[in-house]
């Protein structure tokens, strides 16, 4: 979140502050000895092979052993079948030196296996529904077929490479590699009665202990790096493995480093950067316009990946001419990891939407939010003061703007220990609450997992007496330094620490927030100021004896796993709000995200979509970036053009850096203001909307927005297009992200490859487009180019209140888009936008459909929620003719009801009918 | 020639009542005597001023009271079509009704034009009278045609206190539309809260 002057004073003197990060703060491939071995193996290959006779097949299951023929080292490999075409390998050591860690918590629970028919030849042929997988035995391959397409390989490329557990060898006499001092000493003592196998290859420096800057690795179980090739043969690019601020198609790595996942704090990142961010997801998607197959790798160490795509950019097309490599090479990622097992899931498809689904059945999805969570949530690094909070609060009101929630940073605290206020700015946090809650706003309050080591501080009593911190290689609590100075982090991979800190968020021990105060996880990578790479060392030992090392991207997981606990504890009848900066696989189930620090310029704001449309795909939906971007001042069109876009992201939330200027929308000349303003509006109007979308991630795993190629698989221009994106399959939104243009081109996709694409409606005005292809669309500075598409209905509420909470009761607008045939169809859900009761039932779920003139609903489900709400009008878009006037029954008895035109469409007016009943509307000629 | 002595009175003096217009006056006087004191008859028969106070106070919390079950429109929307409107059932036949949240500056425009229809103030629009306050924004421009509920985005909702000097000079006090019936008190009356179940405190200095 936050690293300014601070830590330029922590560790100013070795950076050299320019424009943006310094890089050199952080490794490249080059400088991490594991990716720099399992690298080579590239251009050498390995020699990995089944050893015959060690098949075994169960019901949903076949194991073997592998054999690594050059040194002999013997590995055992699982493939299961799981439901839903998915196949799960894992390979690791047969008999290990010590366990070899697998990652827990990241699945939402154990994979359902399915049943396998196995067909032994020269190969071995393991069939399970439509989904189909090859072995070969030597060299070890596998091929997966869906419907007997092929869409993925492993190890195609002979890229397998496994550091298998050793001792270390003994250093020959009269070497004294990397200056031996004295962590390496003790190493050579332990080991001295290891016998070094003749076959081993000398090692390279950096095998056993490594050094970045004047941190110090010590390494002590010495190498073990997994890595594996995944070939998309039907794909013609791949996306996915976020946090990158990079495009949403992945670019080739040759040349270049690869794509990095390691959770960092990265202080001012910059754009088109293949670096590390905040969070870590590694799945990957293959598309092409018939198959879509994905690989989720789940390792939580240090990973990095390789991309070979055939995208013909100067550079890839000149190493191409050079390697002589053909066009016809598909696609493949190569994962390489530091530590770990292989453990990948092999994800076919058929369509995007299948993948996204088969992902979402592994790892889960956001559970629905509360409703104000989708709304307008206002921040700054920091609201300074009771007063403060107070009057920003009023200020909305003043200029009739909605807001949700409020969201004080870390200054609240009293001196950075969290779970405590400020007594002189905040005296009476109650009060303040109260005041806004009464008003239906909520509070935020951050949270950090750094603990500041100050004895009188009673988290830090606590973690010291029993040992709940993250401990170093000899045994003592780490101690980093962060926000608060000296701090320590607990071990929260142990379940008591999990347990003791949920407890804390328990209002009788956290008595000064009340249980609609929810909470934002920051910093939680972990961030370590004092760190190598601004993190914590690899050495460092969590529970169960585990190194930092295998776990690292996993640390803000299971920290949320804490927070999420804490929360529902405190109270069983909410669903928690939770923002987390750090991520991993799995991380969805419990909190939103946010894309971190940007900075105020164009190029983050273009990022904004991008960035999240990749983490849309890998499960966070529930994302978004920092309105008018958190370092530097944005000037106003800039903060109008990035409100627009951030209205259309799923996570809507302004924030700043405490050193920029206050950017509160008043403080903006009135044009601006007005600006702001009816971006708030539109963002509330469709509350509906994005409040369905969630409950159907929920049921169905569809990702809330979607890149273009999720419903137009088929229409290759549309693959890389970052800079549109679809809410569903409903609108497609494409921000203006440019400085000062009057016109920006909107590509409309094809559902075909004869250029046939479906209908979309200007949301404000109804024109209608109907040619597939890009369009030049005029702008000016108050206009979201909206679509929404032709065949779809979609649920709005026009009335503007003060926070969502107080548009409860209040009436719906259907708006409906014909398609060419007249018809459409779309859902709405709706309960008490709060509590968990819609899962027992307590909600309306409701499916409108639209054809031959005549508008019904149908209930999925029973309608079980008692709602004050009511349907006040309905607009209805693309028909030929106004009718007049219009007919609804409802339980046998009719009513007329009058009909206007607006601008392209028509308007029924108040038909009135609730939403738990049963209605029919009939349009007259 | 005999002397003859006249009173100069005598000669001069007129008895009253054989001056016309004096007796003229005197019968209008006497008429209006009459009449007052027939009028002093029928003297009880006359409000008294803490009943002209007390329907004037009637009149007013009438602005500001909930309604939730008795209304003159369908203030709930959803329960409207199909169910017969509540009349309502004013005490007082003879009441002056204001809708509620209207300033009285505007009491005329809110009544029925030649045609039978609602001008919106803004002249931009004219709709049946029955669209009036019926919870649905036909004056999208001004809010107009809803004064009393939350349906227009830029309606105005003019509080029931209304601080006045005693010229008529003030400060209209209003609350935007939006907040009508939304659970948060805002005038200081509390009385845009007139369909929700909150309980607001009178603030008003």
């Amino acid at each position: 979140m936050r690293l300014t002057l601070f830590v330029c004073l922590i560790i100013g003197a070795l950076i050299n502050y320019a424009a943006g990060v310094d890089p050199t703060n952080f490794k490249t491939c080059e400088q991490s000895s594991f990716c720099r071995r399992s690298r080579k193996v590239q251009s050498s290959g390995s020699k990995y092979a089944l050893i015959r006779g060690t098949l075994n097949t169960y019901t949903d299951s076949v194991t073997a052993d592998l054999i690594n023929k050059e040194n002999h080292h013997q590995f055992t490999m699982k493939l299961e079948a799981l439901v839903g075409s998915t196949f799960r390998l894992q390979i690791d050591e047969k008999q290990p030196l010590r366990p070899r860690y697998r990652v827990e918590h990241a699945l939402k629970g154990k994979p359902e296996t399915a049943q396998i028919r196995v067909l032994e030849s020269d190969e071995l042929t393991i069939t399970s529904g439509s989904a189909k997988a090859v072995i070969q035995g030597d060299p070890f391959r596998i091929d997966f077929y869906e419907n007997d397409v092929h869409v993925v390989s492993v190890n195609a490329k002979n890229w397998l490479y496994f550091e298998h557990l050793r001792q270390k060898a003994q250093a020959p006499a009269g070497e004294a590699a990397d200056g031996g001092d004295g962590a390496q000493q003790e190493q050579q003592e332990q080991n001295s009665d290891a016998v070094q196998s003749p076959s081993e290859p000398i090692d390279e420096p950096g095998t056993w202990e490594e050094n970045f800057k004047s941190h110090h690795d010590t390494k002590p179980y010495g190498p073990q790096a997994v890595a594996l090739d995944f070939s998309f043969p039907a794909a013609e690019m791949l996306f996915g493995i976020p946090e990158h601020a990079d495009s949403f198609a992945l670019k080739s790595t040759s040349g270049t480093d690869p794509y990095r996942l390691y959770n960092l704090d990265v202080f001012e990142y910059i754009v088109d950067s293949k670096m590390a961010l905040y969070g870590s997801v590694p799945v990957l998607y293959g598309h092409g316009p018939q198959r879509t197959a994905g690989v989720y790798w789940q390792n939580a160490a240090e990973t990095w990946v390789d991309i070979y795509t055939t995208e013909t950019n100067v550079v890839s097309s000149l190493v191409n001419f050079v390697s002589g490599s053909r066009k016809s090479t598909p696609p493949a990622a190569h994962f390489i990891s530091e530590s770990g097992i292989v453990d990948a899931f092999i994800m076919l498809g058929p369509k995007p939407i299948d993948v996204f689904k088969q992902y979402a059945a592994l790892t889960g999805t956001h559970e629905l939010p509360q409703l104000f969570s989708l709304g307008y949530h206002q921040s700054r690094w920091n609201y300074n003061d009771e007063r403060d909070v107070t009057s920003v609060s009023a200020k909305f009101d003043e200029y009739n703007m909605p807001m949700d929630t409020m969201w004080l940073d870390i200054e609240y605290t009293d001196g950075k220990r969290y779970f405590t206020w400020d007594k002189f700015k905040f005296p009476e946090p109650l009060t303040m609450i109260k005041n806004l809650t009464e008003l239906g706003r909520h509070l935020v309050v951050i949270i950090d997992p750094h603990i500041k080591r100050d004895n009188a501080y009673f988290f830090h009593q606590d973690c010291t007496e029993n040992g709940y911190y993250v401990k170093t290689r000899e045994g003592n609590d780490y101690e980093g330094w962060c926000w608060p100075g000296s701090a320590s982090y607990p071990d929260f991979f142990n379940p008591v620490v999990r347990d003791y800190y949920a407890s804390q968020y328990h209002l009788s021990k956290f008595k000064t927030v009340t249980e609609d105060v929810m909470i934002w996880n920051d910093m939680n990578e972990p961030s370590v100021f004092n760190g190598p790479e601004i993190t914590a060392p690899k050495d460092l030992v969590h529970y169960g004896n585990w190194e930092h090392r295998d776990v690292h991207n996993l640390y803000g997981h299971m920290h949320l796993m804490g927070t999420f606990a804490g929360l529902q504890q405190r109270d069983p009848n909410q669903r928690p709000f939770i923002l987390s900066r750090a991520h991993f696989a799995g991380s969805q189930r419990y909190s939103a995200i946010w894309t971190g620090d940007n900075m105020a310029d164009w190029t983050h704001l273009q990022h904004s979509t991008k960035m999240c449309l990749t983490e849309a795909v890998a499960g966070f939906s529930f994302c978004g970036a920092d309105v008018g971007g958190f370092f530097g001042n944005p000037d106003a069109e800039l903060l109008e053009r990035w409100y627009q876009t951030g209205a259309f992201l799923p996570f809507f939330r302004a924030h700043a850096h405490i050193d920029t200027k206050r950017r509160e929308p008043w403080l903006f000349p009135e044009r601006t203001r007005q600006i702001i303003k009816s971006a708030l509006l539109k963002r509330y109007s469709y509350l509906p909307l994005w409040y369905t979308s969630f409950y159907e991630l929920e049921q169905t795993g569809e990702p809330v927005i979607r890149p273009l190629l999720t419903h137009y698989p088929l229409d290759k221009e549309a693959f890389a297009i970052d800079n549109q994106l679809l809410v569903q399959q409903r609108l497609l939104v494409r921000p203006v992200m440019q400085q000062g243009v009057s016109k920006v081109d909107v590509y409309f996709p094809a559902i075909d490859d004869k250029k046939n694409g479906d209908y979309w409606y200007d949301v404000d005005t109804y024109q209608r487009q109907e040619r597939a292809g890009y369009e030049s669309i005029p702008v000016d500075e108050n206009k979201i180019p909206v679509w929404q598409r032709g065949g779809s209905i979609v649920p709005r509420k026009e009335r503007q209140r003060r926070s969502s909470k107080l548009m409860l009761n209040d009436p719906y607008t259907l708006v409906i888009c014909l398609d060419r045939q007249g018809k459409a169809a779309g859902t709405l859900f709706l309960d008490d936008e709060k509590s968990y009761a819609y899962r027992d039932g307590k909600h309306i779920y409701v499916s409108y459909e639209f054809a031959d003139n005549q508008l019904t609903n149908r209930f999925i489900g029973k309608p079980q929620y008692k709602s004050e709400a009511w349907i006040e009008r309905i607009i209805i878009a693309g028909l030929g003719h106004v009718p007049t006037p219009a007919t609804i029954t409802v339980n046998g008895i009719s009513q007329q009801l009058e009909v206007e035109q607006r601008n392209g469409a028509i308007v029924v007016r108040k038909p009135a009918v609730k939403m738990d009943v049963d209605f029919a509307l009939k349009l007259n000629n | 020639m005999r002397k003859t002595w006249v009173k100069r009175e005598n000669i001069y003096y007129k008895p009253f009542y054989k001056d016309k217009s004096k007796m003229f006056f005197l019968l209008i006087f006497l008429v209006g005597i009459s009449f007052i004191a027939y009028q002093a008859f029928s003297l009880n028969q006359l409000p008294s001023v803490q009943q002209l106070r007390r329907k004037h106070k009637q009149m007013m919390q009438s602005l500001g009271s909930k309604q939730l079950d008795v209304d003159d429109f369908d203030g709930g929307g959803g329960a409207g079509w199909g169910l017969n409107l509540a009349v309502p059932a004013t005490q007082d036949a003879d009441a002056i009704k204001i809708i509620r949240g209207i300033r009285l500056f505007d009491y005329d425009a809110y009544k029925p034009n030649y045609k039978g229809n609602f001008k919106c103030l803004d002249g931009s629009k004219e709709i049946p009278f029955d669209h009036l306050n019926d919870n649905y924004c036909d004056c999208d421009a001004d809010g107009s045609d809803e004064p009393s509920t939350n349906a227009c985005a830029n309606g105005r909702f003019y509080c029931k206190y209304q601080k006045r000097h005693i010229t008529g000079r003030g400060l209209d006090v209003w609350v935007w539309a939006s907040r009508v019936n939304d659970n948060v008190c805002d005038c200081c009356d509390g009385s845009d809260e007139w369909t929700t179940h909150v309980k607001c405190q009178n603030n008003c200095a």
